[in-house]
């Protein structure tokens, strides 16, 4: 079915989402913070270009956002010219963005007070899982907004999972992090251990990922360790970002989190000297320096 | 026609390595510390036992071992009716005891003395791959000596790999337990935080398991031990020991493993637990307690 909808943030992951959208034949009126780039968007894809959230959103059913985090949320909701003042009732709202689960029940409790439904929906699978519509989608919600709003992810997304009430989409992407950030460093610290060890990294993953020391990243990002380049996707800004969001969530409940927050100083190493765009395989640098990193 | 064989150790991994080499029809002679253990095995499957390592070794083309650690393994090689005593020449000797690089080396000399050739052999796919017969063998020594063994080896094994000079295997052995270590933490602090959070911890699984966060350890011990089921596995006093290999390893090399340290410890309170035999993923345990 063809639905009248809105985009709101054409970044890095914003940006192929929408696309994803007008191709699936939906009509797509974006916006962006710096309009230009809204501009340049709609030149090379179609649709229409609005110069507030609050315009792109008119008549649309569903409203989409990816954008930085919590504040950029509630600027694009509830600030000057914000979504959901314009938004008409009934309408869904879907957050795409990786926030806390606190302003996903923020931001929710004021769209039911607009008549609106929010879904939390933060993604994962990167660039390419954007780019190749492949996304893995973790939603908190309604779930009568759920199923309206599903069909019209399925332009972008592999895998839409309903996890829970609101705020269980962003729980449920924290999971993901705490699991993935564990492996980055081990990776990080066994692929160093086999250079000083002397031995032919290609060959040694080659043989351990056949076994317990199976994963994703193992098999996406051992290679970029070896060759230090660290261009890819993954940025450590974002995951620093991300873990920080993790470990607030988790001192409110009581979860203790030790190699997390330990990693995520690895990662604020970065990030104060302004390298917060290195891909996260990076951390096999912070382990070379003898004495650690002197700033 | 099968080759004269000898295999010292019959434990969790050995017992069953022996009977897949018997069962491809081998002329087999095994050892075991306790003699009670070595009189079933045969029983079961047939071939010798012997009083000593150096007996069993005797007239054996290819000599296995899976013992315990760095000091058994000398007193079953080096140490008095130890198989070098009576090893043959050109025989080879495959040790696929997870123990330390510097062992690997001072064997390789030993064997050298003695005209034999020696392979490190560590092996990695537990108890499971063992009685399977699927387990990967991570090789070092002497392509000459890789070359003897290799089609016996791969008689109990899906992957065999020679990665470098004696030493080799065990030291790539080790990079697999150092990425393991902070990947099973992250694996229970992501569990522990599911839980608390109040979510369905089996549908998180589901959805997280497809992407950036997936992992062997994931699929195979993520739903145990969110139903707090530890008591089966890879025991925590051999990672231990596998991590005290691994530390002591790096302080030569210079590498630094500042988690797989940390996990180190987290793994002394499971073990002051009472959890040394619970699996890996019972670091969990520390996190759930109140």
């Amino acid at each position: 079915m063809v639905e009248k909808v809105a985009f709101l943030g054409l970044g890095a992951m914003g940006s192929p989402m929408a696309s994803h959208l007008l191709a699936a034949g939906h009509r797509v009126t974006v916006y962006n913070r710096t309009p230009a780039k809204a501009i340049a968007w709609i030149e090379r894809h179609g649709g229409k270009a609005a110069a507030t959230p609050g315009e792109a959103v008119g008549a649309a059913q569903f409203v989409f956002t990816c954008v930085g985090g919590d504040d950029d949320l509630r600027a694009v909701t509830l600030g000057e010219g914000g979504a959901f003042q314009s938004m008409q009732p009934n309408a869904v709202f879907v957050d795409h963005t990786t926030t806390s689960a606190n302003v996903a029940r923020e931001v929710g409790e004021n769209a039911r007070s607009y008549q609106l439904q929010f879904l939390d929906a933060p993604i994962a699978g990167g660039e390419i899982g954007a780019q190749q519509g492949a996304l893995s989608i973790m939603v908190g919600g309604d779930v009568d907004a759920f199923e309206q709003a599903a069909p019209v992810m399925a332009a972008y997304g592999r895998s839409i999972q309903h996890m829970g009430s609101i705020g269980a989409g962003q729980l449920t992407k924290m999971v993901n992090q705490i699991c993935a950030t564990g492996i980055i460093q081990s990776l990080a610290e066994g692929l160093l251990f086999a250079e000083k060890a002397g031995l032919n990294g290609e060959k040694v993953i080659e043989v351990i990922s056949n076994g317990s020391a199976a994963s994703w990243q193992i098999g996406n990002r051992a290679k970029a360790m070896i060759e230090r380049d660290f261009s890819a996707g993954g940025t450590v800004g974002h995951l620093y970002k991300d873990l920080e969001i993790c470990l607030d969530e988790a001192a409110q409940m009581g979860a203790s989190l030790p190699v997390a927050s330990l990693v995520r100083l690895f990662y604020e190493k970065f990030v104060v000297r302004g390298d917060g765009n290195l891909d996260a395989a990076c951390l096999i640098e912070l382990l070379e320096r003898e004495h650690g990193y002197n700033s | 026609m099968g080759k004269k064989l000898a295999f010292i150790g019959l434990g969790v991994m050995g017992y069953p390595m022996a009977r897949h080499l018997a069962e491809a029809g081998h002329d087999i002679t095994v050892y075991n510390r306790t003699s009670a253990t070595a009189l079933r095995w045969v029983k079961q499957y047939g071939g010798k036992m012997a009083k000593t390592p150096a007996q069993a070794a005797k007239g054996a083309e290819l000599v296995f071992a899976c013992v315990g650690n760095d000091d058994d393994v000398r007193s079953v090689t080096t140490a008095k009716d130890g198989i070098f005593q009576s090893i043959k020449k050109g025989a080879v000797f495959v040790d696929h005891t997870t123990a330390s690089a510097t062992l690997a080396r001072e064997l390789d000399a030993a064997a050298k003395k003695k005209g034999c050739q020696f392979l490190d052999a560590p092996v990695s796919g537990g108890q499971a791959g063992a009685e399977n017969g699927v387990l990967t063998v991570m090789v070092g020594g002497q392509k000459s000596a890789f070359r003897k063994a290799k089609s016996t080896i791969q008689i109990y094994a899906r992957e065999t790999q020679l990665l470098g000079p004696a030493g080799a295997g065990q030291l790539t052995k080790m990079v697999n337990q150092i990425c393991i270590a902070g990947l099973v933490q992250g694996l229970a602090e992501g569990m522990n935080f599911a839980q608390r959070a109040g979510l369905d911890g089996d549908q998180v699984l589901d959805v997280i398991s497809k992407g950036a966060a997936q992992s062997w350890q994931m699929e195979n011990r993520g739903r145990t031990m969110l139903r707090n089921k530890f008591n089966f596995g890879f025991a925590v006093e051999w990672m231990r020991k596998d991590l005290s290999i691994c530390l002591e390893e790096a302080r030569i090399n210079g590498a630094r493993l500042p988690v797989a340290a940390l996990v180190d410890q987290f793994y002394a309170e499971v073990e002051a637990l009472g959890g040394d035999r619970w699996d890996t993923s019972s670091l969990m345990k520390l996190l759930v307690r109140p």
